[in-house]
C-alpha cells in the first residue's frame, strides 16, 4: 500500500508539470494585452509600455515560463500583477473560506444523499423511492445560482432568519455557521442529488448479490444486512463521486461564491482571469491540480477500507 | 400515508436543523454594532479593493476607499468645481508656468506625522522617481519640479503652461497624499496598511470580504459624522439589493432599471440619481474602406435614433448622448450637432455615395456589399450588446448589413486598439468634468483614446490653444468650436452618458449626491 501511494505521488509530478505548461500557455495565448487591461483603457500608452517592462511581459515566452517554473518549484508564484501582494498570501487569505464551504457542503450532500439513497433502494418502487428520485432529478437540474437566490429570498428576505451574504468568523463561532448555512445548502443540494441516485443504484446492485441473500438466509436482521453487509460494498462508487465533488468544490464554487459574496478562491481566480493577473491564475490552478490529485489518491486508498478484496500492489 | 409521512419527516428534520441553528445564534447578521450616535455606513462594492498606495490605484473600488483615507491638495465640490483641500489657495504666475500653493497649517497624518511643504515635495518626487510605479507618470510629467518656498508654501514649476494641470495631476488617484513616515516604515506593506490625513482611518482589510474604516477624530475638516465606514465586497446585484433591504448594507450602487423602479417605492430606501463624467458612443474606424466615406457615416447618424432607443431601454439609468464631453461638464455646448432621425435622409446619402439597393435589400457598390461588423463588449457598458443588436436591425432598414461581434473585454480591447475593427461600442470615463480629458484623448490626432484614425488639423489647433488658455469662458468657446468642426466629420455617434445611481437606506442623513467623488464627512445614521 505504501509503495502504491509513493508510485501515485511520483506519477503526479509529470501531471502537474503538464498542467503548469497548459496554464502558462493558455493565459498567454488568449487575446488581450495584460499591460493594457491592467492600466485601463484611459491610460497613456507610455505608461502602458513602462508597465509591460516592469511586469517582465516584454521577455520571450519561454523565458517567462522558465522564470515562472523555477520559482514555482520553491512554492513561490510571485506577486499579483494588480495588487503586488504575494500570490501565496492572496491564496492563504482565501483558501480557508473555500475549504470551509467545500467541507460543509460535502457533509450536507452526504447526509441528504446517503439517507435518501439508502431508503429509496431498500424500499424500491415505493412512493418514497419515486418521490425522492424525482426530487433528486430536480436537484441536479436546478441551476445553483437560482437555488441560491431562492434560498436567500426565503431565509433572509422573507423570514429574516439568516444573513444573505458574507462570511462569519469561521466554524468555531455561531455567526460562522449562520453565514455558511445558505451557500453550503445550495451547493450541497445539487451534489446530494447525484449522490442519492448513485447510492440507490449501487445499493440495488449489491442487495441482489449472493452474499446478501446468504446473510438474510442465516437469519440476520434486515437492518444489519443493509447497513453492515450491503452498504459497505455499495460505497465504492459513492466515495468516488463524493471525492470528485469535493475536488470541484475545493476549486472554488465560482457562481455560489459570487451569489453569496463568499470570499473564496473561485472569485479570486475569475477576477484574475478577467484582469489577466497571470501569477494569481497560475498559482490557484496549480493549487487546484494538486488538491485534486491528492483527493483522488485518498479516494483510491479508501477503497480498501470498504472492500477487503481490494489490494494495492 | 406512512411513506409520505417519512418523507415529510426528512424535510422536517432538515428544516428543524436550520431553525435550531438560527435560534441558538441570537442576533449577529451583517450589521456592525455601533456604540456612538453616528452609526456606520456599510457600502456594497462589486469588486474587492486591489491595494491602497495612491500612486498605483487604477480601479474604482480602491479609489473609493482611498478617497476616505487620504486628502489631496485640492478637492471637488458637488458641482465639480475645485475647492481647497490640503492647500488653502493656489495661483498661477502670469506666464502660467509656476503655480504657487499655500498649504493648510496644523494638519497631521493619523500616525502623528505633520503635513507640510516637504511632504508635498516628497510625494511628487516619489511619483516621478525613475523606479516608481508607472501608472500616473506620464500625467505628472507636466510637472518639472516642486520647489519648497517655506514650510507651508510650495511652487509647482511646469514644463509648459497647462490650464488643466491640477486636473491632470492633483485630482487623479496619485494626487492623494500618504504619510511619508508610515510609508518609510512599512515599505511594500504600506499599500495594505495606509495612513493619510483623511476623515476616516484605515482599520483592517479582510481580502475578498471587507475593508473597515473608523472616524478620524483629529480630522482638519471637523469631526466626521459617522463612527465608521465598512466597504463590503458583494459581486452580485441581486444580493446587494437583498442586503440593502434586510439592513446588511445601507449603500449600494449596482442597480438595474427594474430595481430603481421597485426601490423608489420602498419608504425605507432612498434612490439618488445624477449624471456622471462619462460618454458612451459608437467609435467609427475612419480608415476602413467603407466607413472612410463621410456620407456613409452621416447616413448612419441619421438612421440611428439613439435618443428613443435609450429612452425605451434604459430610462433612469442613462441620459441620451449628444456630444463628446458629458452633459455634466462645464464645457458641454449649449448647441449640439444632433442628427435628425430620418431614414429618407439616410437612404438619400447612401444613394449619393453610390450604394444602390440590391435584389436582397442590401446595398452594393462595384459588386461589393454594404456590410460592416460592429464590435461589442459584453456587459462592460449598460446593455452594450443589446444596443448593438438594435443598431443591427435599424441599419438594415436603410440597406446596411451589420454583423455584431461580441467579445470578452480583453479580446475586445486588443482588436479596437489594434484598429482591427470597423465600428465599436466604446466608452470613456473620467473622475472630472475637465473637457480636455475627453477631447484631447478622443478627438486629437493620435489621442490616447482615439481609435477612429480620425485627425483634423483645425480641430487639433483649437484644442492646443484651449489647454494653454486660463480663462474658463474662453476655453469653453474654443472647445465648442472644436466640437462643432469635429462633429461634421462624424468619427463618433453618441449613444448615452451613464448616470451615477445610488440606493441608500433612508435613515442615512446628510448625503449629497454628485457626479464627483463622495464626501462622507457630513453623513450620519439616524437610529
Amino acid at each position: 500500500m505504501f509503495s502504491y501511494a509513493v508510485k501515485k505521488v511520483l506519477l503526479a509530478i509529470p501531471l502537474l508539470l503538464g498542467v503548469s505548461v497548459l496554464v502558462f500557455m493558455m493565459m498567454h495565448l488568449i487575446p488581450g494585452d495584460p499591460a493594457r487591461i491592467i492600466a485601463g483603457p484611459e491610460a497613456f500608452p507610455e505608461d502602458v509600455e513602462a508597465l509591460r517592462v516592469q511586469l517582465g511581459l516584454d521577455k520571450p515566452l519561454p523565458v517567462q515560463y522558465w522564470i515562472f517554473l523555477s520559482h514555482a518549484v520553491h512554492g513561490d508564484f510571485g506577486r499579483s500583477i494588480r495588487s503586488t501582494r504575494l500570490v501565496s498570501a492572496e491564496i492563504k487569505s482565501r483558501f480557508p473560506a473555500t475549504v470551509e464551504l467545500a467541507v460543509v457542503a460535502t457533509a450536507v450532500s452526504l447526509v441528504i444523499g446517503l439517507i435518501s439513497g439508502i431508503i429509496a433502494a431498500t424500499k424500491q418502487n415505493s412512493f418514497f423511492d419515486t418521490a425522492s428520485m424525482g426530487v433528486a432529478l430536480l436537484g441536479i437540474s436546478i441551476p445553483g445560482f437560482w437555488l441560491g437566490l431562492m434560498l436567500m429570498l426565503v431565509f433572509s428576505y422573507y423570514l429574516h432568519l439568516l444573513p444573505p451574504s458574507g462570511r462569519g468568523g469561521g466554524l468555531l463561532t455561531l455567526a460562522g455557521w449562520r453565514y455558511i448555512a445558505l451557500p453550503a445548502l445550495s451547493l450541497g443540494v445539487s451534489s446530494a442529488a447525484s449522490i442519492a441516485r448513485m447510492t440507490r443504484s449501487s445499493m440495488l446492485e449489491v442487495l441482489r448479490q449472493d452474499y446478501v441473500r446468504t446473510a438474510r438466509a442465516k437469519g440476520l436482521a434486515e437492518r444489519v444486512v443493509v447497513y453492515t453487509h450491503a452498504l459497505k460494498n455499495a460505497m465504492i462508487p459513492v466515495v468516488t463521486l463524493t471525492g470528485l465533488h469535493l475536488g470541484f468544490l475545493l476549486g472554488g464554487a465560482v457562481i455560489t461564491e459570487q451569489v453569496f459574496a463568499w470570499p473564496g478562491l473561485g472569485t479570486l481566480v475569475v477576477n484574475a482571469i478577467w484582469s489577466r493577473d497571470f501569477p494569481i491564475v497560475q498559482g490557484v490552478v496549480m493549487l487546484f491540480a494538486t488538491t485534486f490529485t491528492v483527493i483522488n489518491l485518498l479516494v483510491d486508498l479508501t477503497y480498501a477500507l470498504f472492500d477487503p478484496r481490494v489490494r494495492y500492489e | 400515508m406512512k411513506r409520505a409521512s417519512k418523507k415529510g419527516a426528512l424535510v422536517l428534520l432538515t428544516a428543524l436543523t436550520i431553525v435550531a441553528l438560527l435560534l441558538t445564534s441570537g442576533c449577529g447578521g451583517g450589521k456592525t454594532a455601533s456604540g456612538g450616535s453616528g452609526g456606520t455606513l456599510t457600502i456594497a462594492n462589486v469588486t474587492d479593493i486591489v491595494q491602497l498606495d495612491p500612486i498605483d490605484i487604477g480601479d474604482a473600488p480602491s479609489s473609493f476607499v482611498a478617497s476616505q483615507i487620504y486628502d489631496a491638495l485640492v478637492k471637488r465640490d458637488k458641482d465639480g468645481n475645485l475647492i481647497p483641500g490640503l492647500a488653502t489657495k493656489w495661483t498661477p504666475s502670469p506666464d502660467g508656468l509656476t503655480w504657487r500653493f499655500e498649504l493648510r497649517k496644523n494638519v497631521k497624518f493619523t500616525d502623528g506625522e505633520p503635513f507640510n511643504a516637504n511632504v508635498v515635495k516628497w510625494h511628487i518626487d516619489r511619483i516621478q522617481a525613475k523606479d516608481s510605479v508607472p501608472r500616473f507618470k506620464k500625467q505628472f510629467a507636466v510637472i518639472k519640479e516642486v520647489k519648497v518656498i517655506d514650510n507651508y508654501t510650495v511652487d509647482f514649476v511646469l514644463t509648459q503652461p497647462n490650464a488643466a494641470f491640477i486636473e491632470y495631476t492633483l485630482m487623479t488617484n496619485a494626487g492623494m497624499i500618504p504619510s511619508p513616515k508610515a510609508y518609510k516604515e512599512k515599505g511594500k506593506n504600506f499599500a495594505f496598511e495606509p495612513v493619510g490625513t483623511g476623515a476616516y482611518k484605515f482599520v483592517k482589510w479582510t481580502p475578498g470580504q471587507k475593508v473597515e474604516l473608523v472616524r478620524n477624530d483629529q480630522y482638519w475638516g471637523g469631526k466626521p459624522g459617522l463612527d465608521g465606514i465598512v466597504f463590503r465586497n458583494i459581486p452580485e446585484a441581486a444580493t446587494q439589493i437583498v442586503e440593502l433591504e434586510t439592513g446588511g448594507v445601507n449603500y449600494i450602487s449596482k442597480l438595474t432599471q427594474e430595481d430603481i423602479a421597485r426601490l423608489s417605492k420602498n419608504p425605507k430606501i432612498q434612490v439618488y440619481n445624477v449624471g456622471a463624467y462619462n460618454v458612451r458612443y459608437l467609435s467609427i474606424n475612419t480608415s476602413d474602406p467603407i466607413l472612410s466615406d463621410v456620407k456613409v457615416r452621416e447616413a448612419m447618424a441619421h438612421a440611428l435614433d439613439f435618443k428613443s432607443i435609450v429612452d425605451k431601454m434604459l430610462k433612469g439609468l442613462v441620459s441620451p448622448g449628444d456630444a463628446i464631453v458629458p452633459n455634466t461638464s462645464w464645457a458641454h455646448p449649449a448647441k449640439v450637432q444632433g442628427w435628425e432621425y430620418s431614414l429618407d435622409k439616410a437612404k438619400a446619402l447612401l444613394d449619393a455615395a453610390g450604394w444602390k439597393v440590391g435584389p436582397d435589400g442590401i446595398r452594393t457598390k462595384d459588386g461589393k456589399k454594404l456590410e460592416i461588423t460592429i464590435h461589442s463588449p459584453n456587459g462592460r457598458y449598460i446593455m452594450d450588446k443589446e444596443i448593438c443588436e438594435v443598431v443591427q436591425q435599424e441599419l438594415l432598414k436603410v440597406g446596411m448589413k451589420v454583423n455584431v461581434k461580441v467579445l470578452e473585454w480583453g479580446a475586445f480591447l486588443a482588436d479596437v486598439q489594434g484598429k482591427k475593427y470597423q465600428m465599436a461600442f466604446l466608452g470613456w470615463a473620467q473622475s472630472s468634468p475637465e473637457p480636455s480629458l475627453f477631447l484631447d484623448a478622443l478627438v486629437m490626432t493620435g489621442g490616447r483614446g482615439n481609435y477612429t484614425s480620425y485627425g483634423n488639423k483645425a480641430v487639433d489647433d483649437l484644442l492646443k490653444q484651449a489647454i494653454v488658455t486660463t480663462d474658463q469662458a474662453k476655453r469653453k468657446d474654443l472647445y465648442g468650436q472644436a466640437m462643432t468642426l469635429m462633429d461634421k466629420d462624424i468619427p463618433y455617434i453618441y449613444i448615452y452618458n451613464e448616470n451615477k445611481v445610488v440606493a441608500m437606506a433612508a435613515n442615512v442623513q446628510g448625503y449629497v449626491h454628485s457626479p464627483a467623488m463622495n464626501n462622507f464627512v457630513p453623513l450620519w445614521v439616524k437610529k
